[in-house]
Formats: structure tokens, C-alpha cells, sequence
């Protein structure tokens, strides 16, 4: 399996042009640059950039980003990006409301 | 080059051994059969909290680890988003207030000193919580709040700096023993690593690691949701607990009624944190349950009602190491030649991790104990071997 890993043997990542100015997650600022640097240091899964550099993280949960962060890993690793390991969905889809949320117990939701 | 020492677990227990054994030139080697913090460490809302702490053990080990994090450098307290923060604690109904009062004098006892306060005095401080709360506390100096899976990560990639071993995606399949039981080697999905020492840190798994050596480690999965909020402003200015909390966290749960209890978390990002809740029902199913996530919405709302039409973003939970008596084990086990357990930490694996990788650093390199004997027996397995 290609994502075992020794964290740190390290992918090398080179440069790549307007990494820093490029948006990959909108929601919480996160650019290309911050990705290519959590692959450097050993992130090999969506789930693990999420959790170092928080894309993925904002409003909208990732729709669009963590296709484009698994482009990125399946690019630096030189892997098919169907071996790129998906990050975890999480309740709700959408986001809701605390209110909404809170009314749930009343209308006996099991 | 074998590794002196092979822990089992990348949450922020596991990190924590190999953090304080790498500083001590032991060499390290850590695997972790998915990423690092992908358990409890990366589900829960990396909070110290002094005032939430059982009184005794607990509360001891809180003690000693809360200086540990405020020894690391400002450089990785900015990197896992550390800062010391007052809290609050407050009650929903008068009924409650003795118990606020009582836990009060318990904690002052211990050398805990909050503060009682006013409606009026709590409102100046959390302006936007609901107005019919009776009371709370404050404690001021204590507390600190970090964010848990990079602390997680950030203590994993300094032990590897110091250059220990960090092997993720690495599943241990069985344990290599000699004839009179002691450890020669640990076998893993990556292959044999043969090493005299163990260290089992795998959290509310630690029960079936132990299995592979005929080891009973007295560890249940205790599932415990969370809520993310979008991030928001001026809404919320302090961690503040509900008082109720100790009692929920002591509650056993043989009912089929979770515990829930409010709390509700200012984060670095914005985001707010709700939590919580602790139940025994899903085994080690992880998914999360409707009817806590509601009953957590319907706490956090009914203390700060202006949360209302705040949205929840993502609702996640995660399953804690959790011992009979919500202790922790931290101890050499007996008769099974080289082999350490650093488990059963629950709710508290961020806020004691320091100090019980210390403890474990100690023991394996012979060190003079952070805490004397006596304490650590309360830490020792065989406290639930009959006999």
C-alpha cells in the first residue's frame, strides 16, 4: 500500500509557480503552498492535510477543495488519483441551523 | 538498528511517550495502523480544564501535566494554538448551585481556587449567555486550550526531529514473545520490528493489543460527540463548562440514557466547539447519534440563546479509552518482560498525555517518578486484578 509511511523519509515537492497566491480552500484560506508543505511533512491522505493546514475544514466542508487536495497528492506522490485515500464525510451535508438541530428530540427523531 | 522502544498508537498519548522518550536519546519507533490523531485525539476539544476534574487522581495528573504544557516553547505553543484562558462554569438551575459551591470547595482543597459570581458579575464576563442563569464560577490562571490534533502531530513530529520513527498506516498483527513471556519483537502490516519494549497506547483499542499477549487491559470504547459551529464573532468569550459536568463524566452508564452535558468552546479559527456527551451504547461503532447531537444543540442553545441560528458545520464523535474506575493505566505490566501500558485516559488524553509520557519515559529509562509511589499504584493494572 502506497500510503504507508515513514513520516519525515518526506516527499520532496517541488515549487510550483503562484503556489502561494493559489486558493485551494476558499473557505479557510488555504493555499497551495500550505498543502505542498503538509505533504513534505509526510501527509499522505486528504484526512492528514485537512488536519495540518484545516482545508477542508470551513463552511462548506470541503466540496470543492478536497477534490482539488486529492488531485495535488495523487500529482506529488505520482499516484493514480483513485488511490488517493478519500477524507471522511461528516453529518450534516449541509450545514444547519443549532436551533433546527436542538428541535430535533421534539419531534421524537430516533 | 532496532528500535529500543516500539509504541503502539499515534494519538496524543502515544505522541507524548515518544516525545519524552526521544528527549531522553531512547530510540523510538511509533506505528499507527491509520494517521496520527485519527481517534480520540482528533475528536475531542483540547481543553484543559481544571474545574471539570475529578477531585484526586485526576485532578493530580491535570495538575502535573497542565506545567508540562506550559513548558514547551512559545514556537509550538503557537503551532498547536495554545493559550491560557479563564473559564467559566456555570449551572442551568438554582438546584445546581450547591453542587457548584461544593465543587468549589473541593477543587480549593486540592489548590484549585475559583471564583463564586454573581448573575450579574457572570453576565459581565459572558454578556450573551441566557438570563436566567442563576450562577457560576470563574477560574482564572488555571485553564489553557490548544488545538488538539495538531498538539498530536506537533509532538509526533518533534519526536521524529529527535530522530524517532513515525510509521502510520502500520497495523500491529501480533506481538513476538520470548518462552518466559517477555517482548523480542512486534509484528505489523509493514513487517517484523524487533525491539524489548513495548508500549501499548492505543487508546480504546488497547483491550484487543493486549489480547495478542494474553493481557487483559480492562478498556471500553466511551463514545463522546462533538459539535463544530461556522466560525463566529463576539458571541462567546470563554470555555465554559456546565457544573453538572463531574458528575456526568462519574456517571457509570449501564442505563441507556447517554450523559450529556453542555460545554461550549471559543476556538483559535472561530469555530465554535459543543460538546459534550459520554456513552457506552455503540460499542466501537464511531457514527454519530441524532439525539445526542441534539441534546447538545439544545444545551448549548438554552445557555447561550443567541446561538440559535448559528450553523453547525460537521458533528463528528469519538470513542475514548475508558477504565472501570475512569482512571488511567499507566504502569509496566507484570510478568510480560518489557511490556508498558499507557491507556484509559477518556475525556483526558490531551490534558494528562505529558505528564503519563513522562511517567512512561521514567520508567523505561529507570528515572526517579514525577509522582510518588503511592499515587502511582492508582495508576497500576493490577488495581483490577482480583486477588
Amino acid at each position: 500500500m502506497s500510503r504507508e509511511s515513514e513520516e519525515g523519509a518526506g516527499c520532496a515537492c517541488e515549487r510550483h509557480e503562484g503556489e502561494d497566491e493559489l486558493l485551494i480552500c476558499r473557505c479557510e484560506e488555504v493555499s497551495e503552498a500550505e498543502i505542498l508543505q503538509a505533504i513534505r511533512e509526510g501527509a499522505r491522505t486528504v484526512n492528514e492535510v485537512k488536519r495540518r493546514t484545516r482545508a477542508g475544514m470551513g463552511l462548506c466542508q470541503g466540496k470543492t477543495c478536497r477534490r482539488l487536495v486529492s488531485q495535488i497528492l495523487a500529482r506529488e506522490l505520482g499516484q493514480p488519483i483513485g488511490e488517493v485515500e478519500p477524507s471522511t464525510y461528516r453529518p450534516p451535508v449541509r450545514p444547519v441551523e443549532l436551533r433546527v438541530l436542538a428541535s430535533l428530540e421534539d419531534d421524537d427523531v430516533p | 538498528m532496532y528500535p529500543d522502544v516500539v509504541i503502539i498508537g499515534g494519538g496524543i498519548i502515544g505522541a507524548c511517550c515518544a516525545y519524552y522518550l526521544s528527549l531522553e536519546g531512547v530510540k523510538v519507533y511509533l506505528v499507527e495502523r491509520d494517521h496520527i490523531a485519527s481517534g480520540a485525539s482528533g475528536a475531542g476539544e483540547g481543553n484543559i480544564c481544571h474545574e471539570a476534574m475529578m477531585p484526586g487522581m485526576e485532578l493530580t495528573l491535570t495538575m502535573a501535566s497542565a506545567a508540562l504544557w506550559d513548558q514547551f516553547s512559545p514556537d509550538m505553543h503557537r503551532r498547536i494554538e495554545y493559550h491560557k484562558a479563564d473559564t467559566l462554569q456555570v449551572v442551568g438551575c438554582t438546584e445546581h448551585l450547591e453542587g457548584l459551591e461544593q465543587n468549589l470547595e473541593d477543587h480549593a482543597r486540592e489548590g484549585v481556587h475559583g471564583t463564586l459570581l454573581s448573575p450579574k458579575e457572570l453576565f459581565e464576563l459572558e454578556p450573551n449567555l441566557a438570563r436566567d442563569v442563576p450562577g457560576g464560577a470563574v477560574f482564572s490562571g488555571y485553564n489553557a486550550h490548544m488545538q488538539p490534533m495538531l498538539a498530536t502531530i506537533a509532538l509526533t513530529d518533534a519526536a521524529r526531529d529527535m530522530g524517532a520513527v513515525v510509521r502510520t498506516f502500520t497495523e500491529v498483527t501480533g506481538l513476538q514473545l520470548s518462552r518466559d513471556g517477555a517482548v523480542e519483537g512486534v509484528n505489523t502490516t509493514s513487517g517484523p520490528i524487533p525491539t524489548r519494549i513495548v508500549v501499548i497506547a492505543a487508546g480504546a483499542w488497547s483491550h484487543r493489543v493486549g489480547e495478542m499477549l494474553g493481557l487483559d487491559i480492562p478498556i471500553v470504547p466511551r463514545r463522546g460527540h462533538m459539535l463544530v459551529t461556522e466560525a463566529v464573532e463576539d458571541l462567546v468569550f470563554h470555555l465554559v463548562t456546565e457544573a453538572s459536568y463531574i458528575a456526568t463524566v462519574e456517571e457509570t452508564d449501564d442505563s441507556t440514557k447517554p450523559n450529556v452535558c453542555t460545554i461550549v468552546e471559543l476556538t483559535d479559527s472561530g469555530n465554535l466547539l459543543l460538546g459534550s456527551s459520554r456513552d457506552t451504547l455503540a460499542g466501537f461503532d464511531p457514527r454519530v447519534n441524532a439525539e445526542i447531537i441534539s441534546a447538545i444543540a439544545a444545551g448549548a442553545v438554552r445557555f447561550f440563546p443567541c446561538l440559535r441560528e448559528v450553523q453547525v458545520i460537521r458533528s463528528y464523535a469519538g470513542l475514548r479509552p475508558c477504565s472501570p474506575d475512569l482512571t488511567p493505566i499507566i504502569d509496566r505490566a507484570e510478568g510480560h518482560g518489557g511490556v508498558y501500558i499507557a491507556t484509559g485516559h477518556e475525556g483526558n488524553g490531551i490534558t494528562t498525555g505529558p505528564i503519563t509520557g513522562k511517567l512512561i519515559s521514567e520508567m523505561i529509562t529507570g528515572k526517579e517518578l514525577s509522582l510518588p509511589d503511592e499515587q502511582m499504584s492508582k495508576l497500576s493494572l493490577s488495581r483490577f486484578q482480583a486477588g
